[in-house]
């Protein structure tokens, strides 16, 4: 797993300037904390699929390797004190990435039984949707007046979004020996699944109500595909870390 | 031209006419063999001379499928304007650069001062052939030709014809109108792609290449480069004779059909696949396309006559029931596959027969014939035929060798002719028609020194040219699997049968691209030779085992 080069340094400058701030009697007033982030979202996940169909007379087999590697993040959420240094949060994340698939398939000859013929090819852009919602126990220290630092923890409930591979095309001439992988074909499935999250939201108030912050996020849970008209089910990873920064509002 | 060339000759003799034994071939023949390169391009300079003369002319040239930027070519001898019947010459070239010449040339001809303006008129030889037959088959009108003769040279007419019990070769005297040479030329044993379900002669599952039309399935097959078909004649033996004679033509309602793509009449699924196989077969190996290398159209015909009618069946067509057989000049070129005997009936030798197109090198054998036909055109006589006859069997059997598991059951590859079709069923009495490891136990001879000499008419198999192939095929087998020829007794080291392709490939380029119609076994022996130096080099392994295998059986 890989750190974002930029926003890391960016939230530890952020802190430390607080630190250099004076303190502020506001802060402590404060109940409700609103942040609006856009980041990127840090994953190796790999998994497999495979489809069958028809071809020939006999089964095709249709296996696809994919990789779920960084994307775009928006984040939102808001938290409230309840008391003292404690509160609870809510917070919606978006995570979008497209990346290539590699398809290869056993395809029956037309002309032989068992004879099975090999075709490789790259299905691309291959989407893959996080919408997560995650619920925060959160505990906040403020290290300088205009600086406060949430480590939060909590269950997070995922909606996972995938294009699959269901199918191919392929060109095939005589002696039928050798197809072309010409292009794939996707259909988008989607599963549910509960999963946790943790990390550290770093905020520096700029004004009474407003402020900017960065935020480091881990998230997981391992949900169940399903594959269309009744495939296999296979399971992957979703979440990830996930790196972020932006607008902090204070009431 | 015709050429009808059947797996058996045990029916063909049952079904031979009593006729005049042919002349031997003769003149003053002048066999081109050259040992060295140096006597290779002194040939070359006299073919040359004899092309600018219009004594040679080109019949055929094409690119060498096997060696890139080779080119082979056959030649016909020409005298005064007149095909010299059996001369011709096969030349092959590197670029501009001549690498082989085999041949047989006639010497002499001006000494004997020919008058090539026949008495015998076109209209009357055609007249005089006709009345001999039933029918002068399309593409063979009358030629007129320069025949050697034993004494010298003589004008004849020559063409083929439908006899009531096969096709034959004839040759009339241009001046008497007489019958001078005759011999069969009946060669054989003795759009909407649609794959299909088929279960083949043996019960087992094939892939059907079908079209789909109108709500029924045609044994068409769409996806192959060539147009092959499956024709049923559904036992109307007055229409298939009709078909094979041209009187009428095979429609679109004789194609084999199914109201679903699960094929379950056996002779149409193995015709229909195994002709589609040796396609491939030769296309994968050779990378030639069909029969004449131009994506030629494959026919094949099943049911010409209905099982149980066999007992009242005349003897004119027991070929529809115990042989099968490619006529070149019938509807375009067709195979003709036997429908086999009954259930439970046996030939008095012991053997049962199926339906003859379940048998995959029975199938390629006959196709192999047309591969014949387009390429060397050896002639279906004495040791030319005997060749022509062997190169069937050698691809039949390297064809099952390409899609079958070796082994001795059903469906797996040997070096027997026909045994997933011609089974023993009497005890001592072998599945099969020929052996290519042992010819001796089908009473072929394993050595030259056996080799039978008869007659070269049709009334004797063309001179043995069933008996004699044994010979060649031999030394294909020990070329490939090596041994000791039981009658020489010299040990062969054959390449092993993982490299057979390169055995098939020597044998497939010499009989295709280097040899003359004419070719003798001897001819053959340096003609393959000739051939492995091309693709392996002198004194190769597979050079060496061919050389050693001719040595076996007594060719030299």
């Amino acid at each position: 797993m890989r750190a974002s080069p930029g926003l890391v340094p960016a939230a530890v400058v952020l802190a430390a300037l607080a630190c250099a701030a004076p303190a502020s009697a506001q802060a402590d007033r404060d109940r409700v904390r609103i942040s609006v982030d856009a980041g990127v979202q840090l994953s190796s996940i790999a998994f497999d699929t495979s489809a069958a169909r028809l071809v020939y007379l006999e089964n095709a087999s249709i296996g696809t390797s994919y990789r779920v590697r960084r994307g775009l993040l928006a984040d939102g959420g808001i938290s409230i004190r309840l008391a003292g240094n404690f509160g609870v949060g809510l917070t919606v994340s978006s995570f979008m990435a497209k990346n290539d698939g590699a398809v290869s398939a056993a395809l029956p000859h037309p002309f032989f039984f068992k004879t099975p013929r090999t075709v490789t090819g790259t299905a691309p852009d291959l989407r893959r949707d996080e919408l997560v919602t995650h619920l925060q126990a959160i505990y906040t220290v403020r290290p300088g007046e205009k600086v406060d630092v949430a480590v939060s923890a909590g269950p997070s409930f995922f909606r996972v979004r995938q294009d699959v591979v269901t199918d191919i095309a392929f060109s095939d001439t005589y002696p039928y020996d050798a197809p072309a992988f010409t292009s794939a074909a996707t259909q988008r499935v989607s599963a549910n699944r509960i999963g946790f999250n943790g990390g550290v939201d770093v905020g520096v108030r700029l004004s009474r109500h407003a402020g900017l912050g960065g935020r480091a996020r881990f998230s997981r849970a391992t949900v169940t595909l399903a594959m269309p008209n009744g495939g296999a089910t296979v399971s992957t990873d979703a979440g990830g870390v996930q790196l972020a920064g932006g607008l902090r509002l204070y009431f | 031209m015709t050429r009808w060339r059947s797996l058996l000759a045990l029916a063909a003799g049952m079904l031979a006419v009593a006729g005049s034994h042919g002349q031997t071939i003769g003149g003053r023949a002048l066999a081109i063999v050259p040992q060295s390169a140096a006597a290779t391009s002194e040939w070359g300079t006299i073919v040359d001379r004899m092309v600018r003369g219009d004594e040679l002319r080109v019949r055929l040239e094409r690119a060498d499928t096997l060696i890139a930027g080779h080119s082979v070519q056959q030649l016909s001898q020409y005298y005064k304007g007149l095909r010299v019947w059996g001369g011709t010459v096969a030349r092959q070239f590197d670029g501009g650069s001549l690498v082989s010449v085999f041949g047989t040339v006639y010497q002499g001809l001006d000494q004997f001062d020919l008058d090539v303006a026949a008495p015998l008129g076109r209209d009357a030889a055609r007249d005089g052939l006709e009345a001999l037959g039933t029918l002068l088959l399309p593409d063979t009108d009358p030629e007129l030709v320069v025949l050697p003769r034993e004494d010298g040279f003589s004008l004849a007419w020559t063409g083929e014809v439908l006899t009531r019990r096969d096709i034959v070769r004839l040759f009339l005297d241009a001046s008497s109108g007489q019958i001078v040479r005759r011999y069969s030329v009946k060669q054989g044993q003795a759009a909407n792609a649609a794959i299909g379900h088929g279960t083949g002669v043996l019960g087992d599952d094939k892939k059907m290449s079908a079209t789909a039309a109108s709500g029924t399935f045609l044994a068409s097959d769409p996806l192959r480069p060539p147009a092959i078909a499956t024709y049923d004649m559904r036992g109307n033996v007055t229409r298939s004779i009709n078909v094979l004679i041209n009187r009428i033509a095979l429609v679109a309602s004789d194609v084999a059909s199914n109201t679903s793509n699960n094929w379950t009449d056996a002779a149409v699924v193995d015709a229909h696949a195994y002709a589609a196989y040796t396609y491939d077969y030769y296309f994968k190996r050779f990378g030639r396309r069909g029969l004449d290398n131009a994506n030629h159209k494959l026919t094949n015909m099943v049911h010409l006559v209905k099982r149980d009618d066999i007992f009242s069946a005349p003897d004119d067509i027991l070929d529809f029931y115990l042989n099968a057989f490619y006529c070149g000049d019938c509807a375009g070129g067709v195979m003709v596959y036997g429908e086999g005997l009954p259930g439970g009936v046996r030939l008095t030798n012991g053997q049962r027969f199926d339906f003859f197109s379940g048998a995959l090198d029975i199938v390629a054998h006959e196709l192999t014939h047309g591969v014949t036909d387009f390429s060397s055109r050896l002639e279906y006589v004495n040791e030319s035929g005997a060749l022509n006859e062997a190169f069937s069997d050698m691809m039949g059997t390297s064809v099952e060798f390409f899609f079958q598991p070796p082994g001795n059951g059903p469906m797996q590859a040997d070096y027997l002719i026909g045994e997933d079709i011609v089974v023993g069923v009497l005890t001592g009495v072998p599945n099969g028609v020929r052996s290519m490891a042992n010819p001796a136990l089908y009473g072929q001879p394993d050595h030259y020194s056996r080799r039978v000499r008869l007659p070269p008419d049709d009334a004797h198999d063309n001179g043995g040219v069933h008996t004699n192939s044994g010979i060649p095929n031999h030394a294909f087998y020990l070329a490939i699997e090596g041994g000791t020829n039981r009658t020489s007794g010299i040990r062969v080291t054959g390449v092993g049968g993982a490299n057979r392709d390169q055995i098939e490939k020597i044998f497939y380029r010499g009989f295709t691209q280097l040899m003359p119609s004419n070719a003798d076994f001897s001819m053959a022996r340096a003609i393959t030779l000739r051939a492995a130096q091309d693709l392996y080099g002198i004194n190769s392994g597979p050079y060496n085992a061919v050389r050693d295998a001719w040595t076996a059986v007594g060719v030299n």
